[in-house]
């Protein structure tokens, strides 16, 4: 599965954005291959919609789960419709510390499931 | 609307309908959902509009309109179609008692899954089922 996780950088040592439309970048993570890749967010100042356009382009990259400090109204309806799920974090976090934990899950799961496949 | 509707209508049988009576009776998606709250969750009306964040006369409204239409089609022998209105299916709210996150749940498995940034377990529901008050709250 797809995840994006709002960020105020182009770095794992970058703050997680508290607003999802505005932030400078998107973590796309796979939780699956553990790939990730940093998607520049074009909307960032864009006058308005900006979440809303963010939204689409990462709905349409197959993104299923989306991290982010808070979420507007209408961007929340939007992902609602659209069966992704929106998590609020709401300590500040680096986007390090939650690729760390999405590593966690993924060694555990691995382990149980399948040897072979290298951890990155 | 917490989830959508198991059938997209009701077909009437024992009868072969005449081409008059085929017309079909539109039942909103509303109308729908305040049948479901007020007659199979039993709640009262007061509760029902809350629920759908309407006010009680206007939910009032909606669910006269909606067992008008169910009357019909029982009686006339329409056949009932469950479509359209003005709705947003919304999943509910859950915090991680964890990390403190918010997040919903799409997979209609009411946060069973454990939360989506820690994968501790121990999640609930968020007091009125949204992520605002509770957001709030804690700044």
């Amino acid at each position: 599965m797809k995840v994006a996780i709002s960020s105020a950088g182009y770095s794992p040592e970058a703050l997680v954005d508290s607003r999802f439309g505005r932030c400078a970048c998107f973590v796309v993570y796979d939780t699956e291959s553990g790939q990730r890749t940093f998607e520049p967010n074009p909307y960032r100042i864009t006058g308005e919609d900006a979440a809303l356009k963010a939204a689409q382009m990462l709905l349409s990259s197959g993104v299923k789960r989306v991290y982010a400090g808070q979420f507007g109204i209408r961007v929340e309806e939007f992902f609602q419709k659209k069966g992704v799920q929106m998590v609020v974090l709401t300590r500040p976090f680096v986007v390090a510390d939650i690729l760390m934990m999405f590593e966690k899950c993924r060694g555990a799961t691995e382990q149980n499931i399948d040897r072979n496949t290298r951890k990155e | 609307m917490t989830c959508v509707p198991a059938v997209s209508g009701f077909k009437p049988y024992g009868k072969n309908l005449s081409d008059e009576e085929r017309e079909v009776v539109f039942l909103l998606c509303e109308e729908y959902e305040s049948i479901r709250l007020c007659d199979y969750e039993r709640l009262t009306q007061e509760a029902a509009a809350v629920e759908m964040e309407v006010s009680r006369p206007t939910l009032t409204r909606i669910y006269r309109s909606a067992r008008e239409k169910v009357a019909k089609a029982f009686v006339e022998g329409r056949q009932l179609v469950i479509e359209g209105g003005k709705v947003y299916y919304a999943s509910g709210w859950f915090v991680c008692k964890e990390c403190g996150s918010l997040f919903n749940d799409p997979s209609g498995h009411n946060g069973g899954d454990g939360c989506p940034l820690c994968g501790s377990r121990s999640v609930e529901k968020t007091e009125d089922g949204t992520k605002r008050e509770k957001q709030n709250e804690e700044r």
